[in-house]
């Protein structure tokens, strides 16, 4: 299913300009990735299960990694987490939160449901392009 | 809610304190008054000794002025000088018969000096015998005038006088007066207000002489009643147990400077010993003083049952003083426990809120403020206002957020704008504000009966029908009838306001999550997430919780929740 070379990048993310950032982000520095952007966790879930709007599986790609923000509208961050990682099929797939929030509780609620990156996002765009392409680096 | 328990870590260590304070104060006031009753009793017993003795002295001297009075009388030395026993009998007779009335000298003798008996003028009719007691002894081998007690053939204690009976210095014989001391007795238990009993101490006389006495005098005791004593006289009816058992086998303890007590048939009795020793210095005889201490004793008890219920109650008032002052604490400090957990949760999500809501806005303004600065460089005229719109509406959401978290942490309990209201009239008032947008959705309402009276700050009531009435129409879905139902059903204790829709419907797992600070289930829907926290924190500030129901998805939903501090009383129920 997925292209020997390129490599498919599941990201949820609620605020539409923080997605825009990402996707410039990567289309900066970080050449051969598909960047699948959904608006939340439900849609995200829909995603990796191939419900309703997602069910072509050509287009649907099985993820190399996901992006989580934390706090999202009707299915957090976490909960998409803790199904991912509660799932035999899904659970080898990296899953690094991307989030705002730098508080210790929401780092141990990520590390308890096996989370296996976590980074907070920053305030210039050269450090997100900087942090994406060591992203890339790491999981990729 | 942890419970401080003040009462109990003050009140019961407070009240087994004062128990044991009070017990032990008791029992030492009344070994105090006992001990004070025993002192009392040991000075009544030294006073009855100083007051025996006094009374003995004056007897003494009443029989040497008598015989003193016989020594010097010429007719009565002319007619012993003849031994007319006619004359002597004339001379004498008369005055035996004055002294036994007047003073009570039973005892008179004419005395040879070799110590026979010439006459015995108080029982003329016996002639004859030697005497040879002590008193007797003394005054012939000194020459001078011996007085003493002596217990005589009856048993009786007999003060004796003896003088030498001289003319010129020819010794003619020796004059005897003798008194029994019964009448001693007598008038000491009158005058100190007690009672008396007199014991002989058995090896200092012969049975014989004791019932021979017996007869004579009416002694109380019998001689088999006490090992080693025996009582002559009691002007107690009878005898305390204590007593018996202290005769029986502690009379040694007599002699000691103890005293014993005894409750006897009801009346508190002081026992003391005052010793009678004779002539020879033995201790033949002794008085036991029974001083009844039951008026004192009464008194003691009377003023002690007084005192401590006097004590009771004054600590009881202490304890209940207490017991209220730390009732009271104990409510403050929970009440202030119970806030103090709200504002930490207010603190918690505040921290959270910031965390998340707030940054992520500036997050996007600081990157596409770079952005643009490069755009700008660049020229790049289309991508500069690319960014600029992202900036704008992060900044306008931040205002949003702003904006509404104020509105939110305003909100608090303000008594001074307190009214009461019906709930009626809330709703109503709520109505009237959202017609228009309830016109436009096409959204009926119904409303059921809601007599309750409110009490609290009317805009407070207003926002929870307001924003319930609000989300209501948000979330109706594409429902093409839209209905809402506002109402209030007795639930118990609780009357339960609701306000019903058969909009959207919420799956069960966000049922608490809905209620959180700017928690949106749904993406892209307007609104600051705040209106069902706004309610929450309304309902919890009148002591009530907020719940939600639905049968799911597409259901309709129904918004239900308490006001229990904010009814009037006799509300309560509808």
């Amino acid at each position: 299913m997925t292209s020997a070379v390129t490599k498919v990048i599941l990201h949820a993310e609620d605020e539409p300009a923080h997605a825009t950032i990402i996707r410039l982000a990567l289309q900066r520095n970080v050449g051969d990735v598909q960047l699948r952007q959904v608006e939340d966790g439900k849609a995200a879930l829909d995603y990796l299960y191939r419900r309703g709007f997602y069910e072509d599986s050509a287009v649907s790609l099985r993820p190399d990694l996901i992006l989580l923000d934390l706090h999202m509208p009707r299915i957090s961050g976490l909960e998409v987490l803790s199904v991912v990682k509660k799932d035999p099929e899904l659970q080898t797939i990296p899953v690094v939160v991307l989030t705002t929030s730098d508080l210790i509780k929401d780092r141990l609620a990520a590390d308890t449901c096996g989370v296996d990156g976590y980074l907070v996002k920053p305030d210039d765009f050269d450090q997100f392009v900087h942090m994406m392409s060591e992203l890339c680096a790491a999981w990729l | 809610v942890t419970n401080m328990r003040l009462k109990t870590w003050i009140l019961v260590p407070m009240t087994i304190a004062i128990g044991i304070g009070l017990f032990f104060w008791g029992a030492f006031y009344f070994q105090q008054e006992k001990e004070a009753s025993r002192q009392a009793t040991t000075r009544l017993v030294s006073q009855g000794q100083d007051y025996y003795s006094s009374l003995l002295q004056q007897q003494v001297r009443l029989l040497q002025a008598h015989a003193e009075y016989l020594i010097r009388n010429q007719e009565l030395i002319g007619a012993w000088h003849n031994r007319d026993r006619d004359a002597l009998l004339e001379l004498t007779v008369p005055l035996a018969s004055e002294f036994q009335q007047k003073y009570k000298i039973t005892h008179f003798y004419l005395v040879e000096p070799d110590r026979t008996v010439f006459l015995r003028p108080y029982n003329p009719s016996r002639t004859g015998g030697v005497i040879s007691r002590q008193t007797m002894l003394q005054a012939q081998a000194s020459g001078v005038a011996v007085h003493g007690l002596e217990l005589g053939s009856l048993a009786t204690l007999t003060l004796r006088y003896v003088t030498p009976w001289y003319d010129q210095d020819e010794l003619l014989g020796f004059i005897e007066l003798g008194m029994e001391t019964e009448h001693i007795l007598q008038e000491m238990a009158k005058m100190l207000h007690v009672d008396l009993i007199s014991v002989i101490r058995k090896e200092f006389i012969r049975r014989e002489s004791f019932e021979a006495g017996t007869e004579r005098f009416g002694f109380k005791g019998n001689w088999d009643d006490y090992p080693d004593m025996v009582i002559a006289h009691q002007t107690i009816s009878d005898l305390p147990d204590a007593l018996h058992d202290w005769l029986v086998t502690g009379h040694d303890a007599f002699f000691g400077p103890n005293n014993i007590y005894a409750v006897h048939r009801g009346r508190h009795l002081w026992g003391g010993i005052i010793h009678k020793p004779d002539i020879a210095g033995e201790d033949v005889a002794d008085l036991i003083i029974i001083h009844d201490a039951t008026a004192q004793m009464m008194a003691l008890r009377h003023s002690m049952v007084t005192n401590f219920g006097v004590a009771t109650m004054l600590l009881g008032s202490l304890l209940l003083l207490l017991y209220s002052v730390t009732r009271r604490a104990e409510k403050s400090i929970e009440t202030a426990h119970k806030l103090l957990e709200v504002k930490n949760l207010e603190m918690e999500q505040l921290v959270y809120i910031v965390s998340h809501d707030l940054k992520s806005p500036l997050v996007t303004v600081k990157t596409f403020a770079g952005m643009l600065r490069q755009d700008i460089q660049d020229g790049n005229q289309q991508q500069i206002s690319e960014d600029l719109k992202y900036i704008d509406s992060s900044t306008d959401k931040m205002q949003q957020l702003l904006d509404a978290l104020l509105k939110y942490s305003r909100i608090g309990r303000v008594d001074t704008l307190a009214q009461t209201l019906s709930a009626d009239h809330q709703v109503q008032n709520c109505l009237a504000t959202l017609a228009g947008i309830l016109q436009q959705h096409q959204v009926q309402v119904s409303t059921g009966k809601l007599p309750q009276q409110l009490h609290g700050d009317p805009l407070h009531f207003g926002q929870i029908w307001q924003n319930l009435i609000e989300n209501a129409v948000k979330y109706r879905g594409d429902q093409p009838q839209p209905h809402i139902e506002i109402g209030a059903t007795q639930e118990g204790q609780d009357v339960v306001f609701y306000v019903r829709d058969n909009g959207m419907g919420i799956a069960s797992e966000h049922n608490e999550r809905i209620f959180n600070l700017f928690s949106q289930l749904n993406p892209g829907s307007d609104g600051s997430g705040l209106g069902l926290a706004l309610v929450k924190k309304i309902v919890t500030i009148y002591q009530g919780r907020i719940w939600v129901e639905s049968d799911g998805k597409s259901k309709g939903s129904c918004f239900m929740f308490t006001l229990p501090g904010a009814l009037i009383k006799g509300d309560k129920a509808i």
